[in-house]
């Protein structure tokens, strides 16, 4: 009886922000930054929630970190890409569902 | 300047003990020292400060890593009480004014101490049925009843932060 949870396909809205601004290598609080920037003031995330997100995704390949001078900086791996895109093509087919329904 | 406060904290007071530090701080005194039931301030600048809990039951050093990375977001560690870090930062430098700005994340801050509270009851709640039923002897109720005391107070705490972690949506708004 183990209940269905696949954290892995679904991706979270943190997750996806956080996936785009890291396109270009950023540190921590330039990727805080940068999802602000990228989603119009609309997505803030909090450090506590960015350092466990990138925990995961680190995990699971979808980002990469070096250390340059003492500072880590992240970057969206091409798998993390792919992903990315994948999402993509999930809300846009949501997008079209909704054109669907108004034409 | 030092000043020393004592106080009680209840876990399920987090959002009232913020206020507290918060409004201590636009009076020019900054946390600088947490110890059970009591507070150290020092005397700095007034202004206004958001202070932020986060939980963990890891050692300092396993913990080290995020405080660094919280830290090169802006965040200042202030202290640590058991498991409670506090985190602090300039309201009018900070990028969002809590640490965890959406609800997976919210829950996971709780997590450890949702399964301490789960345990603790559930030994303490043995320990009721096993002082109450099973020796019954002199002093024994009274043990007793206390550990049933402490295991409602778990519970009590449990559903609090249950509710919490619920009604996450509403809180970030």
């Amino acid at each position: 009886m183990t209940k269905e949870k696949d954290t892995s396909a679904r991706m979270t809205e943190a997750a996806y922000a956080i996936l785009l601004a890291t396109y270009e290598p950023l540190h921590g609080y330039g990727i805080m930054q940068r999802v602000k920037e990228l989603s119009q003031e609309q997505i803030l995330i909090g450090p506590g929630t960015l350092y466990g997100v990138l925990k995961k995704l680190i995990h699971q390949e979808w980002m990469a970190m070096q250390t340059i001078e003492g500072q880590k900086i992240y970057t969206t791996t091409a798998l993390g890409q792919t992903m990315v895109a994948q999402e993509v093509e999930r809300l846009k087919l949501l997008i079209d569902m909704e054109k669907g329904v108004r034409l | 300047m030092k000043k020393v406060m004592y106080r009680l904290f209840f876990v399920w007071n987090e959002d009232e003990e913020i206020q507290f530090l918060e409004e201590q701080a636009k009076q020019g005194w900054l946390l600088y020292r947490a110890l059970p039931f009591q507070y150290t301030f020092i005397q700095g600048e007034a202004d206004d400060y958001t202070y932020q809990f986060d939980y963990s039951h890891a050692s300092s050093k396993t913990y080290q890593e995020k405080i660094q990375f919280l830290e090169s977001c802006g965040w200042t560690h202030v202290t640590r009480l058991l498991g409670w870090h506090y985190y602090r930062v300039k309201t009018s430098e900070h990028l969002s004014k809590e640490l965890y700005t959406d609800q997976e994340s919210f829950k996971e801050k709780y997590s450890q101490l949702m399964r301490l509270f789960v345990i603790l009851g559930i030994m303490n709640l043995l320990s009721f049925l096993n002082m109450t039923f099973l020796i019954y002897r002199e002093g024994s109720i009274g043990v007793g009843l206390l550990n049933l005391f402490a295991s409602l107070l778990m519970l009590y705490a449990f559903i609090k932060i249950h509710f919490k972690i619920k009604n996450f949506k509403k809180r970030i708004g």
